[in-house]
């Protein structure tokens, strides 16, 4: 390598180092790394999920309405105007030995697509913007939450879909 | 200068946790999904710049899609909360760059996401979500389907500036079916992140210490206020007490906050009983 381009060498790396410092002047320092993992779960005397055990679960409710008999798992609530049927399921999430400094974890909730129905998540009324289901979640245990459906009398008979995300992050 | 004195331990912190942080312990994390690390604690000055590799192992059997997404991490009205980058002036989940938008994950494999954020000068915000949201969805042809999200958590620490305040703490009697609580409302009156955590010990009338419990960690964002809790796992004797509730938070300047409250426990109905009988007491 000539004199000539060890110092054009040179300058590429010194021009390198002045456009890096630039970007990013003095990195930030992260101090603790972690992880969490989380699924879904069955809860006894409740519709058993399909999926169980995974991050994407299904309840099926079976065929309900006002006065006829329900599936296992299911209970009613008759008002006025509406009835509301609901099960629970639950939402397991784990954290790895270095995640002492997440002692615990927000839970939230939304549907992915709008609902013509009200869906509830622990009595929270859910959209489709994310609501906080709950603040100080525990790690390694399966935590129950109750899912509902309000139906009102005037409803059309037909088959009801929806799609729940659930979001656990770390606290 | 100041940043030099900031700068060494923390490197030296990063180097362990760092690499230790990269490897999942799969013990603990072998259903669903996990996301790696899930809380990232920094330290700096505004304007600079932090990428953050998030790797999300997919556990299943089956393909996973997620979609990224930053929010920041503020406290209104002392709760925790979460806004959509730019809702809020100096957003950190507004300068936030993700090297993919949109990532699929094989069964069993890591998707690696880089993530860059850019503090902003003035802001009073001092955390970001970096979120995966699941999009795949199985088996909602009838009834609901459920597919998880994942969040971790970055916070950011700017200044010395540190501070929480406690409530007298409450006390809840011990019965029949639990033990006596505590509990301490605490609020973050600081600039920056905080986690506190302790140990509450009870004093018995002469001083003598009966027990300690430990207190476990919480993180506060500035304005958000938790209840911190202990509980003593064995039966009290009657008699006064005094709780000193003591929480340290701040790894570099070690700071304490301590409240004490004092309580009676009071005989139950049979051993008063039994005391009256004693002492020909007739009621």
């Amino acid at each position: 390598m000539t004199h000539e381009e060890r110092g054009l060498l040179g300058g590429l790396c010194r021009w390198s180092l002045v456009v890096g410092l630039t970007l990013f002047p003095a990195r930030l320092h992260a101090q603790l790394l972690s992880a969490i993992s989380l699924s879904f779960t069955s809860i006894p005397g409740s519709v058993p999920l399909g999926g169980a055990g995974t991050n994407s679960a299904s309840v099926d409710f079976g065929n309900v309405s006002a006065l006829q008999p329900l599936n296992g798992g299911v209970s009613r609530t008759v008002g006025a105007s509406s009835y509301t049927v609901s099960t629970d399921f639950g939402v397991r999430a784990t954290k790895n030995s270095l995640g002492l400094l997440s002692p615990n974890y927000t839970l939230r909730a939304r549907l992915q697509s709008a609902q013509s129905l009200t869906w509830r998540v622990d009595g929270t009324t859910l959209t489709t913007t994310d609501a906080i289901i709950g603040t100080s979640q525990p790690y390694e245990t399966s935590v129950p939450h109750s899912l509902s459906f309000v139906v009102p009398f005037s409803h059309a008979a037909g088959t009801v879909n929806t799609v729940l995300e659930i979001t656990a992050i770390a606290n | 200068m100041r940043a030099g004195l900031w700068v060494v331990p923390f490197v030296l912190t990063q180097i362990g946790g760092g690499f230790a942080g990269q490897a999942i312990d799969r013990t603990d994390l072998r259903s669903g999904i996990s996301l790696s690390p899930s809380v990232v604690m920094l330290s700096g000055q505004p304007g600079q710049a932090h990428r953050q590799t998030l790797r999300l192992t997919n556990h299943t059997s089956r393909e996973l899609a997620f979609r990224l997404e930053a929010q920041d991490v503020v406290a209104e009205e002392g709760r925790r909360t979460f806004l959509a980058a730019g809702e809020r002036p100096g957003s950190i989940a507004a300068t936030s760059v993700f090297s993919s938008r949109d990532i699929v994950i094989a069964p069993g494999a890591v998707g690696t996401v880089d993530v860059t954020v850019t503090l902003p000068r003035g802001s009073a915000i001092r955390g970001v979500a970096a979120i995966f949201r699941g999009q795949t969805v199985v088996g909602n042809e009838r009834g609901v389907a459920m597919t998880a999200s994942l969040g971790a958590l970055m916070t950011f620490t700017l200044s010395t500036d540190t501070r929480i305040e406690g409530s007298v703490p409450e006390v809840s009697e011990q019965t029949d079916t639990s033990n006596l609580a505590l509990a301490e409302w605490v609020t973050n009156v600081g600039a920056e992140p905080v986690v506190a955590s302790g140990a509450a010990a009870l004093l018995n009338a002469s001083g003598t210490l009966v027990g300690k419990v430990p207190v476990e960690p919480q993180r506060l964002m500035p304005g958000e206020r938790l209840a911190f809790k202990a509980e003593y796992p064995d039966l009290l004797v009657p008699g006064r007490y005094r709780a000193i509730f003591s929480l340290e938070y701040d790894d570099h300047a070690h700071k304490v906050l301590t409240r004490t409250v004092e309580f009676a426990v009071a005989p139950d109905r049979d051993d008063q009983r039994d005391a009256d009988r004693r002492a020909g007491v007739r009621r």
